[in-house]
């Protein structure tokens, strides 16, 4: 019984990044990656709402139609950076890499990360493209 | 975390981007005439050119050569030439999207010129970054390097908080008269 604790209090001893319970078939763990989304996620909800108080307290027509569209424009990219986290986490897509501790199985590592790749960008060009709709009210506008 | 023995990818291509902050740009500029066109014809161009760069991305997979047992060579070569011919011509809606944007607006008193510069020039970075996916996966064909994607995250990452949240800030702060010395002008 001795000898299994000292096992078990060794086994916690280092690096967590390389413990073996941890180690994965990848090289980047997804909190991380998903961390990289989550930040643009905030700068975009920061910009967002910034912008909408901007665009109901200023008195200037012109500029509450810039600042509108500032808003349509960031809520819209939030939206689309939750799809890439959740893609990140490994939540959002059926092809999901191997949790630490977990025995790598099915199709190949970058195989799955290519796949979630794909899956990214096509939330990223969607995004792209959906964000020319506020160009068009903002011709509405200007007209 | 260990480095997985699979095979890497390699390939080409490029698209383009971010038309409804255009409008925004074009707005920010009312006494400047655009140079070539009017305002919807730069929304067609910048999503023509989002089109494009989707073909280049999505149908042929960053020009990543067909393996023989998938489809036959000469099918294998028009796609990797039209997704090539795609990706040019999202560069030359690009050019013109920008130079039509940025050729009038030349006055050096009025710091808004300099902004406007700041945050469209940046969208050229939006095609280099494929560009430089699709080089990458010509040399790493099998399967999808996971440094190139972790890159893509965080250069695009970076482009979106620059010309989207800073941008978005920038305008809010314009528009109430802030002069916050980040955007002190």
């Amino acid at each position: 019984m001795a000898s299994v604790a000292i096992e078990e209090a060794q086994s916690l001893k280092g690096n967590t990044l390389f413990h073996p319970s941890t180690v994965t078939p990848h090289d980047y763990p997804t909190f991380l990656r998903a961390s990289v989304c989550r930040v643009v996620a905030g700068s975009m909800m920061l910009s967002g709402v910034f912008t909408a108080v901007c665009a109901l307290t200023t008195t200037n027509a012109s500029a509450q139609t810039s600042c509108a569209l500032s808003t349509a424009v960031s809520f819209v990219a939030l939206w689309h950076y939750s799809k890439l986290m959740a893609i990140r986490e490994q939540t959002g897509t059926r092809l999901t890499l191997s949790k630490p501790g977990d025995v790598p199985m099915g199709q190949a590592v970058q195989l799955k990360i290519g796949w979630q790749d794909m899956a990214a960008d096509a939330v990223r060009y969607s995004d792209w493209m959906v964000r020319s709709t506020p160009s068009f009210h903002a011709l509405l506008f200007a007209a | 975390m260990r480095s997985s023995s699979l095979p890497d990818p390699k390939s080409v291509l490029l698209q383009v981007t971010l038309p409804g902050l255009l409008i925004e740009l074009h707005l920010l500029i009312p006494n400047v005439e655009p140079y070539w066109f009017g305002i919807p014809w730069s929304v067609i161009l910048i999503v023509a050119m989002v089109a494009l760069g989707s073909y280049t991305r999505f149908g042929t997979d960053e020009l990543v050569p067909i393996r023989k047992d998938q489809r036959n060579s000469l099918l294998d070569g028009f796609a990797r030439l039209t997704g090539l011919l795609a990706y040019f011509l999202a560069c030359v809606c690009l050019f013109f999207v920008l130079h039509n944007l940025l050729e009038n607006v030349t006055s050096t008193t009025d710091p808004t010129n300099g902004w406007v510069y700041a945050f469209s020039l940046p969208w050229i970075a939006y095609g280099v970054v494929p560009l430089g996916a699709s080089l990458v996966r010509q040399f790493y064909p099998n399967g999808y390097p996971e440094s190139l994607s972790m890159s893509k995250d965080v250069v695009y990452g970076s482009l979106d908080i620059w010309s989207k949240a800073v941008f978005g800030v920038w305008v809010g702060c314009k528009a109430v008269g802030l002069t916050d010395p980040i955007f002190a002008f």
